[in-house]
């Protein structure tokens, strides 16, 4: 293992969900994404309610290294832009997710009264200008191979605290990068969107007759989706490519 | 083991949750278990994954809905092959507007229910893409750019067929004869983008496709639902239909390369259907059911 990586080699992962169970308008969410506007983006009630329990801020989430099939009907992959270094407080990232922790999705032992949550996320998030150097950092002490930490495969050492062991599933234990939607701008940008060509032709189908965006703006995300997408099989979700293409990178540390 | 089928359909409250909703539709029980199979996927077909689906218990559908009378002069037999159609209001209404008849077993509050022949979706697809076109180059022939013209347009660009120059070329028809400049011009600089290719080629297609069809307007008949099967109308934006079939088993390949299903009883032959029951919906009770069910998967 290298800590030369470089974080484009680390991407983070935003997957939508798959894309008729999104309750609006399924185009209308790609667009904002492709656009980088979250700002504005809806927060679910049960995120909501962990944001505000954890102090969290309103956040965007992401993978890093990594996918689910749940949020694995188009799968974005974004990289750092050199050119716009993060602030400490534009966010952090954290070995676990932290709404998991607030959800009782992430078991712990012995386990967190709602009281200690907050504090124990806080102590084991690190500040996003950092989350590079401290992932690579928790590969190299909780694993042989990347590979296994793509396999979902539980660490070695992990969080004090978080248990290993069937009680938990991967979201013990996958990395999550969290951005508060009034830090994001120009930090991090597209690099590939993974998704099907029914997919893609019903998006632009939708962006050419449908969408208000104006004419000059529609064009230029035409252009990036023809930059940075990476077809997908018909029948298969997203994520499953995403996984091979991430093991093809932790196939060459 | 059981041999009922049960089918659901939705009560009409749709509005803002027809993605959503489409992608759960009721598929089919499979081995007649009392359960109903809600397909993730809009394409689903009973040869993706069973991950694809979710499973709704009979009691919590029935918790959820209300069980429909159903006007069977005979129970039928559904036989191998066959798919059990379930359609809303307003689906016969549009099918009739494109000149695509529909007969249907009347249901109570205009839902109907029919049995059909299983084909898989992507040919039905087509043949409906087919029919609207057909229907949309009659209309434009005859120089109506009419509410039957729009409907046949959008019907093209929703049934998910990945051909999207003739649906282009046919929009800028359209607007063109409509005399809807901003959206001409729109259509045009977008769609020659993501043809990558230019906009002065495209306009011209569209002046060769407007001439040939005012020179020559359709003739060729339109395909008859009873000859094309919809077993899924799962790309149109009107109300449901939902096709739960039974599935056992072995995968045949059918006239045409593609794949059919063959249905076989425990026995060996098709199901006998002792009963049919059909079962409304609501909306959102299945919105909160399919919401809880996410969170408890995750």
């Amino acid at each position: 293992m290298s800590v030369a990586i470089a974080a484009p080699d680390r991407p983070w992962i935003f997957g939508i969900r798959p894309r008729n169970v999104i309750g609006a308008e399924w185009q209308a969410i790609v667009q904002s994404i492709l656009q980088r506007v979250f700002r504005t983006a809806p927060t679910g009630a049960r995120t909501a309610e962990a944001e505000a329990a954890l102090g969290l801020g309103s956040c965007i989430y992401f993978y890093v290294f990594q996918t689910s099939a749940r949020f694995g009907s188009v799968v974005f992959l974004w990289r750092e832009n050199p050119s716009r270094p993060w602030s400490s407080g534009d966010g952090a990232a954290a070995p676990f997710d932290t709404g998991g922790i607030w959800h009782d999705r992430v078991v712990t032992d012995p386990p967190l009264a709602k009281a200690e949550r907050k504090s124990f996320v806080q102590t084991h998030s690190r500040p996003i200008d950092r989350w590079l150097t401290e992932f690579v950092s928790w590969i190299d002490t909780n694993y042989d191979e990347t590979a296994d930490y793509l396999a979902n495969r539980p660490p070695r050492v992990g969080v004090p605290g978080i248990v290993y062991d069937s009680r938990n599933a991967d979201g013990g234990w996958t990395w999550e990068a969290r951005v508060r939607k009034a830090s994001w701008n120009e930090q991090i940008s597209i690099r590939h969107v993974f998704w099907s060509r029914e997919d893609r032709t019903d998006f632009e189908t939708w962006l050419i007759h449908r969408s208000t965006l104006d004419a000059k703006a529609a064009e230029d995300l035409i252009d990036l989706i023809q930059t940075v997408t990476i077809e997908t099989p018909r029948h298969e979700q997203a994520s499953v490519e995403v996984a091979r293409y991430l093991m093809r990178i932790a196939a060459n540390d | 083991m059981t041999d009922v089928f049960r089918l659901w359909g939705f009560d009409g409250e749709l509005k803002g949750n027809e993605e959503r909703l489409q992608a759960r539709l009721p598929m089919f029980t499979r081995n007649g278990l009392d359960q109903v199979f809600l397909a993730r996927k809009l394409d689903w077909s009973p040869d993706l994954p069973e991950s694809d689906v979710l499973r709704m218990t009979v009691h919590e559908a029935e918790e959820a809905g209300e069980r429909l009378e159903v006007r069977w002069g005979t129970p039928p037999q559904v036989v191998p092959g066959q798919y059990v159609v379930v359609t809303g209001r307003t689906f016969g209404h549009r099918l009739r507007r494109l000149g695509i008849t529909w007969h249907g077993t009347g249901v109570q509050d205009g839902f109907s229910v029919r049995l059909m022949p299983a084909v898989r979706f992507d040919i039905c697809a087509l043949l409906i893409e087919s029919s609207a076109r057909n229907q949309f180059d009659g209309a434009i022939g005859n120089g109506e750019v009419n509410a039957m013209a729009r409907e046949a347009l959008s019907v093209m660009q929703n049934v998910g067929v990945d051909n999207v120059r003739p649906q282009l070329v046919r929009a800028l028809g359209l607007h063109f004869l409509a005399g809807e400049t901003d959206q001409f011009v729109r259509v045009l600089r977008l769609g020659a983008r993501s043809l990558q290719e230019d906009s002065a080629r495209l306009k011209q297609e569209m002046h060769e496709y407007l001439q040939f069809v005012q020179a020559s307007p359709a003739v060729e008949p339109e395909p008859r639902i009873d000859d094309v099967f919809v077993p899924a109308m799962v790309k149109f934006d009107v109300e449901k239909a939902s096709l739960p079939h039974a599935k056992r088993g072995k995968i045949i390949y059918g006239p045409g390369g593609f794949k059919r299903h063959s249905y076989l009883s425990e026995k060996g032959f098709g199901f006998s259907i002792s009963n049919l029951e059909v079962t409304r919906i609501n909306s959102k009770k299945l919105t909160n059911w399919i919401v809880s069910k996410e969170q408890a998967e995750s």
